[in-house]
């Protein structure tokens, strides 16, 4: 009876042990970002969060929810648990896509972007700058953005950036950063930043990163914000497909709004709210 | 050192901190992506300084601006500035609140960091700055003292010229203007890229008529003062690297300008000219915090006239020659006033029987030197003091004279012709260091050392040079939220000067972000130039004819070798008190300024041959007030008022040999381009296929001390219009300047024959 009891205890364990199924969070490497994510997530779910690195993949049951934090863990990962990729951009999601169950997105989407320009400049014109490297989607998303009164630039590949910033520029009051990696990126920035401010003009976007570098505004989703949209996507019966981050707010660059005599709203979460 | 004010002193960084640590608190995920890599590219030293932080007063006009005035001349568009007033014509002078209009001399004017204030003799030449006006990105003007940023000769107003990058004006363009008063103008420019390396080409031909002189009424020009510019300007900038980049322009002037033919000279006189210059800039960022500049340049400028003249024989004689050393009013009459008199025997006999009177006294030893003085203190409204040696050497010149049967020859009318040529140099190369040493203080200092040199057989008898060595240094300190401070200084030692140190303290508070209260005291000098302090001023006449000297050449008996003794600096004191606000939501700014100016040791009388004494010693005050408002109500509409109060109190020193019209000559000439109340306004209507801008000025008068007022009152409309065709834009422009009031401006040469001015451009752009 004691045997039969306990080997009935040992079945359950077994059976429930392999039923119970853990949030897995997989990075390139370990980071106490990664464990205030797991907490956060945890708190949020109720469900167990863990951290584990690429090396240990081999660990994860087969019930595992696995989330792929950064661009490492996305390109690496060919499992077949559930899997959700963050902190990486929509590029590199679109590349794995196959592997992938759901995604959010890092960068912000351009209609987000596009409407917080018009928001800090109501009369302000528009333009963005892009290229035929730029993706499909962001084509899409672009071609959205000219009913909105957004204006298209087309970098031709036989000249140089500034031509494409010189007919960007003149005429307009806000440049609108995209993500076309072959227009924004860290070599080309500082022409694009540099030209812009010459004439005044202000670059909204194309990500947070740009922030420090003399962007004067852009959305964004912090890690609560991140948390906050896989806890939803972990408790939907199906997943979701790969998105944007509905759950955003506003970033400053102040000291350079402060150069161009630009006013900005005290407030930024007000400013994400009126555009949400 | 240029752009220092308002692009390189700046900004404040309240934020900085707060954006630190929001990186570790927003950007969980930065070491995931490639967010460190980013560059910080809008730097603290980068980053231009926030309007209402300026320690002073600023007027800026930005290429929207050029583009809507739509005029030819830069100093067209100072008239916008307040404050600011304009002789128009071929020497173009700018005065900010008073100056006089004959020279230039009281302003610095930088183009891209190159001053353009000439290197021998004080003043600035409009006409020979080789800047095209739709190559100007903007034109910074700060109005008051601002030695301690530019050093000396920023005296009164500093006006900052940047041009475009080429970057921002990529692709060609050229247009031709045609209009009244012979303007015909020929602009073309292109910028391209090859490899890393921007470059503008541009080239330009300007030319006009000038004004029609005293015209009664009738179309013709009896004024002789029409130019022609031509000019081919490069700008050349390269990024070295990541972290420095390099800037070189230069550019060569050919250029005509009509003189004036005074009632002596039996030709016309036109003055050629030549210039150009080498710049190189290099800017280097060592981190976030710390840049450098280093800039280096040559110019030279070449121009002179032959002047064909006739006058008395005796004014070529040796002994005159030397006795003008002795005392020049004297030699005035024995070599001007009596020799005239004698050649007016038909039309005043009185003068002529006088003067006949008087020599053969002074000749026969039989005058006193108290009868001569009384006899000219009663004729000629001027104090003499003429001593026994006086007569002793007048009588030597008349015996010369002596025919045999009388004193006809001192009549004899010789004729010749002399060369003005001069030719100025400067090299010039700076350092300036950049550091942002906190958050709330940062600091630009350097050195500099320029050279100045002239060559001139006229004006030195030969080259002179001077060199100056610069040392500066400007704060800026954010006490507060509210308060900001900066102070500036900076010393120059020139061989030919007094060393100077000229401070520069200043006070902001901001009540907001755009709103602030600013409290300043300046200082500054104008240097004498080197004509003023090493001058061998003398008119070496030849080919003259024949004469009862015998001469083949000669030396005109006035000349000028600075025998008044060293000339100090020009000196002001300033204070100010400011307002700035701008209201985002309507986009309107408004700027006041009442200010308190103390100008002293001022050299009203320009060294010339006509004065034979020069001083520094006029004192000005000038007290007032400057506004500036301009509204964008919308994209179509947009308006631009500014204007200006000024009260001027002129004392002169030292009169006790000037006549009475000298005198009040002397009072006027600091005030003579000065309107006790101006006003300029401008309205701009863009309906996006076609733009007009109308603009009106108001100046109630010209030489505010004068009894004859002369009112500036003019309209002026810009109508344009682009037509796109097949890929090129094609621009149309149509410009109309009335003149309300007929009356002439400064000078009374300075009239058109008619009261409608305007011409039309036909561009392209591709």
């Amino acid at each position: 009876m004691t045997l039969r009891f306990f080997s009935l205890v040992v079945v359950l364990l077994l059976l429930f042990g392999q039923a119970h199924s853990d949030v897995v969070i997989l990075a390139e490497r370990r980071s106490s970002v990664l464990d205030d994510l797991a907490k956060n997530l945890a708190q949020r779910t109720s469900q167990t969060v863990v951290n584990f690195t690429l090396d240990h993949v081999s660990a994860l049951k087969p019930n595992d929810i696995v989330i792929l934090a950064g661009e490492e863990a996305v390109s690496q990962w060919r499992g077949k648990q559930p899997s959700v990729a963050i902190w990486v951009n929509r590029e590199v999601i679109e590349d794995h896509r196959q592997y992938l169950t759901s995604a959010i997105y890092s960068e912000p989407p351009v209609l987000r972007q596009l409407a917080l320009a018009h928001y800090l400049f109501p009369e302000g014109k528009v333009s963005a700058i892009y290229s035929d490297q730029a993706p499909p989607w962001l084509l899409a998303e672009l071609k959205l953005g000219l009913d909105k009164g957004l204006t298209l630039v087309k970098q031709d590949d036989a000249q140089s950036l500034n031509y494409a910033l010189k007919t960007a520029l003149s005429g307009y009051d806000v440049l609108l950063g995209i993500a076309d990696r072959s227009i924004y990126n860290p070599s080309t920035i500082k022409n694009i930043l540099i030209s812009a401010y010459r004439q005044n003009i202000p670059l909204v976007g194309p990500h947070r990163a740009y922030i420090r570098a003399g962007a004067i505004t852009t959305t964004y989703s912090s890690l609560e914000h991140t948390s906050e949209r896989l806890a939803e996507l972990l408790s939907a019966g199906q997943m979701p497909e790969a998105d944007y981050n509905p759950y955003f707010t506003v970033m400053f660059n102040e000291q350079v709004a402060r150069s161009l005599n630009i006013l900005l709203p005290t407030s930024a979460d007000s400013v994400a709210e009126a555009i949400r | 050192m240029n752009w220092l004010t308002y692009s390189l002193t700046g900004a404040l960084l309240l934020s900085a901190p707060l954006l630190a640590s929001a990186e570790d608190l927003f950007f969980p995920d930065a070491e995931f992506e490639e967010m460190d890599m980013v560059p910080e590219v809008l730097t603290a030293t980068r980053l231009k300084q926030p309007r209402a932080e300026v320690p002073g007063s600023m007027t800026v006009i930005d290429a929207t601006q050029i583009e809507r005035w739509g005029v030819r001349t830069i100093p067209e568009l100072m008239r916008f500035v307040p404050g600011m007033f304009v002789k128009h014509g071929s020497d173009d002078a700018v005065a900010y609140h008073a100056s006089s209009p004959s020279l230039m001399r009281r302003m610095q004017v930088l183009i891209d960091g190159r001053s353009v204030y000439r290197a021998g003799l004080a003043s600035v030449e409009w006409d020979d700055i080789p800047v095209a006006l739709e190559d100007i990105q903007r034109i910074e003007v700060f109005r008051g003292p601002n030695a301690a940023t530019y050093g000396a000769n920023a005296f009164m107003a500093t006006i900052n010229i940047v041009t475009f990058h080429p970057a921002d004006t990529l692709g060609s363009r050229a247009y031709i203007r045609h209009g009244r008063q012979g303007v015909r103008d020929y602009v073309a420019s292109h910028s391209g890229v090859v490899g890393d390396t921007l470059y503008r080409v541009t080239a330009v031909s300007k030319e006009d008529e000038g004004f029609d002189g005293r015209t009664e009424n009738g179309e013709s020009d009896v004024y002789h003062d029409g130019t022609r510019d031509r000019f081919v300007s490069i700008n050349l900038t390269n990024n070295l690297s990541d972290h420095t980049r390099l800037l070189a322009e230069g550019a060569y002037k050919s250029g005509r300008n009509e003189l004036p033919q005074a009632s002596e000279e039996t030709e016309a006189p036109v003055e050629n000219n030549e210039s150009g210059f080498l710049y190189s800039r290099l800017n280097h960022e060592f981190s976030v915090n710390h840049s450098m500049q280093l800039q280096a340049y040559w110019q030279t400028e070449q121009r002179g006239a032959v002047r064909k003249n006739c006058g008395p024989s005796v004014t070529l004689s040796p002994q005159l020659y030397a006795l003008y050393d002795q005392d020049p009013y004297w030699a005035d009459v024995v070599g001007k006033t009596l020799p005239g008199a004698l050649m007016s025997q038909a039309s005043d006999p009185a003068a002529y029987a006088q003067a006949q009177l008087i020599v053969q006294g002074i000749a026969t030893g039989a005058a006193t030197p108290g009868q001569v003085e009384s006899a000219l203190e009663s004729a000629l409204d001027r104090n003499y003091d003429i001593s026994q040696d006086d007569l002793d050497r007048a009588q030597e010149i008349f015996i010369n004279a002596f025919n045999g049967s009388d004193f006809s020859n001192l009549a004899e009318v010789v004729c010749g012709q002399y060369d003005t040529q001069i030719k100025e140099e400067r090299f010039d190369i700076e350092w300036q260091d950049t550091m942002q040493w906190s958050d709330s203080f940062r600091t630009v200092a350097g050195l500099s050392f320029r050279r100045d040199q002239v060559d001139s057989e006229t004006y030195f008898n030969g080259s002179v040079a001077s060199n100056l060595f610069r040392v500066f240094a400007n704060a800026e300190w954010h006490m507060t939220d509210q308060w900001i401070a900066n102070l500036g200084g900076m010393y120059e030692n020139e061989d030919t000067n007094d060393a100077v140190f000229s401070p520069r303290v200043a006070l902001n508070y901001l009540f907001l972000p755009q709103q602030s209260l600013r409290l300043v005291y300046s200082t500054s000098v104008r240097s004498p130039d080197l004509l003023e302090t090493s001058p061998d001023y003398t008119i070496e006449v030849t080919d003259v004819s024949n004469n009862y000297l015998n001469l083949t050449e000669g030396n005109y008996y006035a000349h000028q070798q600075g025998r008044f003794g060293k000339l100090k600096h020009e000196k002001i004191t300033s204070y100010e008190l400011g307002y700035y606000a701008r209201i985002p939501s309507q986009d309107v700014a408004f700027d006041f300024k009442l200010y308190r100016d103390h100008l002293y040791q001022l050299i009203s009388n320009p060294l010339n041959l006509q004065t034979p004494v020069t001083n520094s010693d006029t004192k000005l005050d000038i007290s007032g007030v400057d506004w500036q408002i301009t509204w964008a109500p919308s994209r179509t509409h947009s308006f631009w008022w500014s204007g200006a109060y000024v009260d001027t109190d002129v004392r002169l020193g030292d009169t006790s040999f000037f006549t009475t019209e000298e005198i009040s000559r002397l009072e006027d000439v600091e005030t003579r381009l000065s309107a006790e109340f101006s006003n300029n306004l401008s309205w701009s209507f863009d309906q996006g296929s076609w733009q007009l801008t109308q603009s009106y000025f108001w100046h109630n008068a010209y030489n505010r001390d004068r009894d004859e007022k002369m009112p500036y009152r003019r309209y002026e409309l810009h109508w344009h219009k682009a037509w796109p065709w097949q890929g090129l834009s094609i621009n149309t422009d149509v410009f109309w300047h009335h003149l309300i009031n007929s009356n002439y401006l400064t000078y009374s040469d300075q009239a058109y024959s008619q009261a409608d001015l305007g011409y039309v451009q036909v561009g392209i752009n591709f």
